[in-house]
């Protein structure tokens, strides 16, 4: 799976491109808006994130020219400045997802598998973790072909987790994937405790390995190692 | 105009009195004739004229023990021609005939002058009521018509929103004083409109800036805690949770601003009712979490206003309510055609209550932005809404108030 990066903080795109590397991705960065244009155009990629403002041109250019070569790149943006403005007008010019930055890379790494797996399988995919499988057309997810009885919220958690597999994850980050900016926390995080409990239990009732594991309060790691 | 009716009165009055006065004169004039006529009959013929009465003028004799002393007045007595009283005007004087002493008076009537000078008062005032009118006149349509550049502008400037992007179009005018006053006021509306762009962008900028170094920080935390001990958990976590609240700050900032600047304008018809339970839900598992207990009456409301606004508003309507509630507490919630009210349970506020919609106005223990009912206040102003809040047996009440038109 290949990812083009277009940012031109360098420290930012440093570790973007690790954690992604991490998660099985091969990622390439381009730092300004020529070397993107050149990228996109000699090169086909599984995902591009986009920053919009680059210091030598505006990244919607790129997606405009992406659009009109008729390519089938998924595009992710990634922008600083979060206005409805800016995200109505980069998903109408055809980008896949916009991002407000700052984000967290288990969330910009679970949107990027899910831009994949949209383009490559037209949305009706499966993901796999071991014995698990999501079905994330029905979504619903599977041990050994036994469906769990999730809620969505525990099935979200399921898919970030398996999105992020290997990773630990923070509680922030688990917490703004599943309630999003609106709430606010208030350095609360009792509440995602229940619904991690409660998928831990699910998963274990239905015989699969115990995967989940908390990280000495600072998170959790869904893996097999 | 009151002043222009003043002294036209003034001018009438004494219009008035010296036309009466040069009346009198001209008639004492005649009298005075009249004296001389009689005396130079009395020395030519040592006898008295005949007592006559001609044309409004009259001649008596009357015998007097006493000289009389000669003097004109003015009175009132019957005329011969008329059964009436009439105003007249008389000269008395000494006449000797014979040894015998008399006084002669004449007299002639004032009733032609008192008509002349009725005459003159009545075209005057007809004079003064057409001035009236033309001033009326002038004032209302030629003055009106003279400074209509003027009022075109001064609308233009009441109308004025530096949000809007097209300048002002001020006419052109023949009076150089106006024109002057349109470039000026055309100067100072595009500088205006820069200084307020620059600031808008500054805004936008600075958070912008603001924003990149954020998601550095995020990002390496990211990747520290991947490899992170036990020992540094704690101190991850404190960085983890400072971004976030620097971030939320950031956030909140602009959006103040941009609700100052009047960005959030375009209004749609929005389910309050329908909003806030969406919002109840999402907010589910943080009031669970805390044990609170949720009442809601909410009727059916629709209000027209931007959706933006109104999921912020009920956001952090509702996130005030479960932070700043106690474990078991309770929120009250009441939606009607005009009002909203949050009760809820809590403790007393560290602050004077007054103070509670100021920016950065936060309780001792406050772990927020203090920003959260800073810009519930900012809405309700945006949207027209009236709020207050009230702190009673040991509740929290914030009501709203919709005004609608």
């Amino acid at each position: 799976m290949k990812i083009l990066l277009v940012e031109d903080e360098v420290e930012l795109s440093k570790s973007i491109c690790l954690y992604l590397k991490e998660e099985g991705y091969v990622c390439e960065v381009a730092t300004d808006y020529t070397t993107a244009l050149q990228k996109t155009e000699t090169y086909s990629y599984d995902c591009i994130l986009l920053d919009i403002s680059l210091p030598d041109g505006n990244g919607l250019s790129i997606l405009t020219q992406l659009k009109q070569n008729n390519k089938l790149d998924g595009v992710i943006i990634i922008s600083a400045k979060n206005s409805l403005d800016e995200r109505v007008k980069g998903l109408q010019l055809g980008a896949d997802d916009y991002l407000p930055k700052p984000f967290h890379l288990s969330e910009l790494s679970a949107r990027v598998e899910a831009i994949i797996r949209r383009k490559n399988y037209n949305g009706s995919s499966t993901l796999k973790f071991n014995e698990l499988t999501i079905d994330t057309a029905s979504k619903v997810a599977y041990n050994n072909q036994h469906p769990l009885d999730l809620t969505r919220k525990e099935y979200e958690l399921l898919l970030y987790f398996i999105a992020n597999k290997r990773k630990v994850l923070s509680k922030n980050a688990i917490a703004e994937h599943l309630w999003g900016d609106d709430m606010d926390l208030a350095n609360n995080y009792d509440f995602i405790y229940t619904h991690i409990k409660n998928l831990r239990k699910k998963l274990l009732e239905k015989g699969s390995s115990d995967y989940l594991k908390s990280v000495y309060g600072m998170g959790y790691k869904f893996t097999d190692q | 105009m009151l002043s222009a009716a003043f002294i036209l009165l003034i001018s009438s009055l004494s219009y008035y009195f010296i036309i009466r006065n040069i009346l009198i004169q001209e008639i004492d004039k005649n009298l005075k004739v009249e004296e001389e006529e009689i005396m130079d009959y009395v020395a030519k013929n040592k006898i008295l004229p005949n007592e006559s009465y001609y044309k409004g003028q009259e001649i008596r004799f009357k015998k007097s023990n006493a000289i009389v002393k000669r003097h004109f007045e003015s009175t009132v007595s019957p005329v011969a021609s008329s059964q009436n009283n009439e105003p007249v005007r008389q000269l008395l004087f000494p006449v000797t005939v014979g040894g015998e002493l008399y006084t002669a008076i004449v007299r002639k009537s004032q009733e032609e002058a008192e008509d002349l000078i009725r005459l003159i008062f009545f075209v005057t005032a007809v004079i003064f009521i057409l001035l009236l009118l033309v001033i009326a006149f002038v004032n209302r349509f030629i003055l009106f018509k003279l400074w209509q550049p003027f009022y075109n502008t001064l609308q233009q400037l009441t109308s004025f929103n530096v949000n809007d992007a097209h300048s002002m179009h001020l006419a052109g005018s023949n009076v150089d004083e106006f024109n002057e006053l349109n470039t000026s006021v055309i100067k100072m509306a595009d500088r205006v409109t820069n200084e307020f762009n620059s600031l808008k962008s500054f805004t936008e900028n600075a958070s912008h800036e603001m924003q990149t170094p954020l998601a550095v920080i995020n990002s390496k935390l990211d990747l520290l805690i991947q490899h992170s001990n036990e020992s540094q958990a704690e101190q991850l976590q404190a960085i983890y949770d400072s971004v976030r609240r620097l971030n939320k700050l950031n956030q909140t900032l602009l959006l103040l601003t941009k609700i100052d600047n009047r960005l959030y304008q375009m209004a749609e018809e929005i389910n309050i009712k329908k909003l806030l339970e969406q919002k109840l839900q999402q907010l589910e598992d943080l009031i669970q979490s805390r044990e609170i207990t949720v009442t809601t009456h909410l009727e059916n409301v629709r209000l027209q206003m931007n959706y933006d606004l109104a999921d912020i508003l009920l956001n952090n309507l509702l996130n005030n309510a479960i932070k700043h509630n106690i474990k078991g507490g309770t929120i009250e919630c009441i939606l009607t055609n005009d009002h909203l009210l949050f009760t809820n349970t809590g403790l007393a506020n560290s602050f004077d209550d007054a103070d509670i919609f100021e920016r950065f106005q936060k309780g001792a223990h406050s772990d927020g932005t203090g920003l959260g009912l800073a810009v519930v206040k900012q809405i309700c102003v945006a949207s027209n809404f009236s709020i207050s809040y009230k702190y009673e047996f040991n509740l929290h009440h914030i009501e709203l108030y919709f005004n609608r038109m």
